[in-house]
């Protein structure tokens, strides 16, 4: 008895000791399932006699919705008064996941491999990586909307949109698009080019005709001190991300600023494989080596580089025309850098110059750009609850809120006229919402960018960010409507999914482009190179399925 | 004979008692988790989880050898590790016996310090704290354009890549990996440095017949795991500091996992059968290494 004892309360240490560090180890993935079922449990009860609670009062019980999004612990973190309406409103608790716009798509590739995706998933998958998209689906990760969306209206007028019938997969849709403007013509402000006008006049500089007139401008900004300072200091072109960048040879080859297919040779091929990229890479190149383009362009992470031009180091910045407006905008960002200097005298925004068969060709592309998806382990509870408060933030309503705050504390409203009752900046501008709640700058754009509203001309926008700013916007709108044409696009291909086109996901263009222009090699004949190490990747199979694809509908 | 195993744990209980977190720590999240392993035979599907997933046998090795990209990363991997057992593993004995030679304690404690400061610092801020150093607008292209020279793109030339992680690396680990030859060092009988002086010995010799001999076992053990360690590059150093451009030279097997695993989406089943084949070779590069030292004379780790 003597000797047991010891033994006994030496293999209980050891099964308490396992438990609590197993405990530790396998919670997380524990935890969702858990609480899963005692949702599940709980909500079932409740479900048999949902005709009568359910109906009277849909929001009677507490949930809690996760949610990922792009900075959404920061804008979190106050609690503010737009974050509470909402869960009190919905009775449900929001949880922020964050995500951060370097790596949110591995971000949710881990989660989703670990089984932690939040209830509300914000990813760009449906097409940027459709095949992503389609794995999600076959692998059950995501739940299928109702077939029946009609209690959601404003959630089935997305779903029926016209071009987001091609991310339906075998009749049902996973995902709510989140759509940016309401016609594709208004990504044509999307993307611009702001260049210091201040150094243009110094040296003597006009708008660029032609690539090679854009060019030598971007190479005298880094070469001839146009800060004046006797200082080699400044460069040319700074980019928010890679993908601004782009835009500058869409006169050079249009389909390379959407990053779209093109039929060339009766085949449809994707823009990386196109006889046009010649051209492209060689002036690439060119800036590169020419000190034309940020020489740190490829070494410095997304949004760092803005820096350059903020602070007097750059003559050229690729970023998107709205991003002027706003706390955070680059008008403001300039201005922080430069005390007592208005902006809109030394900056402009550079128009693109006609491409080769005459035409300017401005920005276009998928209507949405990301998306809302929704775990598949969501109840149908909870999913009656997401879907409600996505209908409610694409209402008339929810744009009320978004445009003008919280009823009776920032305006009133007496039948359609609204009156402005929030408190003027030092500027005479009303205050910034966002800065006021910052947590309106994600829900009011959780279902949908509403970039099209701020970029319209509206006493609530001209309130909120000035009347300069506003026009300066409208402009450059107007401008482009009036002379410039869309980029030809085959809206189509970007959601399309074939065997061959989906596995194409591995190809890593931006990474090769970027490889390509730090390289001493030949440009040409490197980019020749990448592109025949893509077949080893599927891209000639690609090209006939999707070829094959297209041919059923004539195109 | 099952009695005196029983008798002999009782007896040392408490020793047992003591070693049994460690046990649990390596069951628990050394082995359990091995089972992963098995994803490399697998095509993932994320809901059914690992155990459930099918089987493909050895397709997910056959995808992965005909990827050039991953013989450019395993190339890369075996130049950069052999880089650091030639270039990194002896800089810290060195730094070591150099540091030993300082006679002044408070001077000595001074350079340990400085050295070993850096350890701590993460890569993440080194990479910036480079970038600000050896970028386009950078100390060094500044002093080189104020002296009328040509500006170099250091941190984007595949050239350089290799040699600055060689440099930085050793900036960041050699005052750190010097502690345990220098805890050797201080385990050295002074008598022995005495009787040397006595017979005359400059300090150059004393520490080839004294101080090397001494820490020679730690070195060979060290190497040995250097050795085992080889595949691995260093992924948190790489991962900060590389770009596109510098991906022929500097793109390892970790990386290359990472990127493909998460960034183009293709298969955990790929990217595990990577891992897989890392570790199978570190396996035969720890035993091999193992024997030669022991061949050499020197003590072996198993």
């Amino acid at each position: 008895m003597k000797k047991i004892k010891p033994l006994a309360t030496l293999c209980m240490l050891t099964v308490l000791t396992a438990a609590a560090l197993s405990g530790c180890s396998g919670g997380d993935k524990a935890a969702p399932s858990d609480s899963a079922g005692s949702s599940g449990s709980a909500a079932e009860p409740a479900a048999p006699d949902a005709g009568s609670t359910a109906a009277d009062d849909p929001f009677k019980d507490h949930l809690d919705i996760s949610v990922s999004w792009w900075g959404i612990g920061v804008a979190f973190q106050k609690h503010d008064e737009v974050l509470q309406k909402l869960e009190k409103d919905f009775n449900v608790t929001l949880k922020p996941m964050d995500i951060g716009w370097d790596n949110y798509k591995e971000k949710s590739q881990v989660w989703a491999a670990a089984g932690q995706l939040p209830d509300i998933i914000t990813s760009s998958i449906t097409n940027d990586n459709p095949a992503t998209y389609n794995q999600w689906v076959s692998q059950g990760l995501i739940h299928a909307l109702p077939d029946d969306l009609s209690k959601y209206p404003n959630v089935e007028k997305v779903a029926k949109a016209p071009d987001v019938q091609g991310i339906y997969r075998d009749g049902k849709l996973y995902a709510i698009p989140r759509m940016t403007y309401p016609n594709t013509d208004m990504w044509a402000v999307d993307r611009a080019i702001f260049v210091r006008k201040d150094w243009m006049d110094k040296l003597g500089i006009k708008d660029p005709q032609s690539f090679d007139e854009f060019e030598a401008m971007l190479k005298a900004f880094a070469d001839k001190d146009p800060d004046g300072n006797g200082k080699k200091d400044t460069t040319g072109i700074v980019m928010n991300t890679l993908g601004y960048f782009k835009s500058v040879f869409v006169p050079t080859f249009p389909q390379f600023g959407n990053q779209s297919w093109l039929k060339e040779d009766g085949k449809w091929i994707p823009f990386y494989a196109s006889k046009q990229m010649d051209n492209v890479v060689v002036q690439a190149r060119k800036m590169y080596t020419d000190g034309a383009l940020d020489p740190d362009f490829a070494v410095e992470k997304a949004g760092e580089a803005n820096q350059k031009f903020y602070q007097n180091k750059a003559g050229a910045f690729a970023f998107s025309v709205d991003s002027v407006k706003g706390a955070t905008g680059v008008k403001a960002e300039w201005e922080k850098n430069n005390p007592g200097q208005n902006f809109f005298d030394h900056v402009k925004l550079l128009h693109l110059w006609p491409a080769a068969d005459g035409t300017i060709y401005r920005h276009t592309t998928t209507s949405w750009w990301s998306e809302s998806m929704i775990n598949a382990d969501v109840d149908d509870a909870k999913l009656d609850r997401i879907l409600r408060i996505y209908d409610w933030l694409l209402s008339p309503q929810g744009q009320e809120l978004f445009n003008y705050g919280i009823e009776g504390k920032d305006y009133t409203k007496s039948g359609d006229t609204v009156t402005v009752t929030r408190p003027k900046d030092a500027s005479g501008h009303y205050v910034d919402l966002k800065q006021e709640y910052p947590s309106m700058d994600v829900i009011s754009q959780l279902a949908m960018w509403r970039n099209a509203a701020s970029l319209e001309d509206t006493p609530a926008n001209r309130a909120a960010f000035g009347d300069k700013e506003v026009q300066f916007v409208q402009d450059e709108l107007n401008w482009q409507m009036k002379n410039a044409k869309p980029i030809p696009t085959a809206f189509d291909i970007f959601t399309m999914s074939t065997p061959a086109k989906d596995k194409l996901s591995a190809i890593n263009f931006d990474d090769d482009f970027t490889r390509m222009i730090l390289s001493k090699e030949d440009p040409v004949q490197m980019w020749h190179q990448i592109v025949k190490g893509y077949d080893g990747k599927g891209l000639q199979q690609a090209i006939s399925e999707v070829t094959a694809e297209e041919a059923k509908n004539n195109k | 004979m099952y009695k005196s195993i029983g008798k002999g744990m009782y007896k040392n209980r408490y020793l047992y008692l003591l070693l049994l977190p460690a046990v649990l720590y390596y069951a628990l999240f050394q082995y359990v988790p091995m089972y992963g392993i098995l994803l490399a035979f697998k095509e993932f599907r994320i809901r059914a989880g690992i155990l459930r997933s099918p089987w493909v046998g050895w397709d997910n090795f056959a995808d992965l050898v005909a990827q050039s990209d991953f013989w450019q990363a395993f190339d890369n991997t075996v130049i950069i590790s052999l880089g650091r057992i030639l270039i990194e593993f002896p800089a810290a004995i060195a730094l070591a016996l150099l540091i030993n030679e300082v006679t002044r304690q408070r001077l000595k404690r001074f350079y340990q310090t400085v050295y070993t400061f850096p350890h701590f610092i993460s890569w993440v801020i080194i990479s910036g704290i480079m970038l600000n150093f050896l970028g386009d607008a950078g100390v060094l292209n500044q002093i080189l354009a104020a002296a009328g020279l040509e500006k170099q793109a250091i941190m984007t030339d595949p050239g350089w890549f290799r040699p600055i992680v060689f440099l930085s690396n050793m900036w960041k680990e050699v005052g750190w990996s010097a502690i345990i030859y220098l805890a050797a060092i201080a385990g050295i009988n002074p008598e022995l440095y005495e009787a040397a002086y006595v017979d005359g010995a400059n300090r150059f010799q004393q520490l080839r017949a004294i101080t090397w001999p001494s820490i020679r076992g730690t070195a060979a053990i060290l190497l040995i795991l250097a050795v085992g360690n080889a595949m691995n590059g260093g992924f948190e150093q790489i991962f900060n500091l590389y770009n596109p451009g510098v991906y022929q030279t500097g793109d390892i097997i970790d990386t290359y996992v990472y990127r493909s695993a998460f960034a183009d989406g293709a298969s955990f089943g790929v990217t595990t059968a990577v891992g897989l084949f890392k570790a199978v070779l570190n396996f035969a590069l720890l035993y091999i290494a193992n024997f030669m030292v022991k061949r050499l004379g020197g003590e072996g780790l198993v």
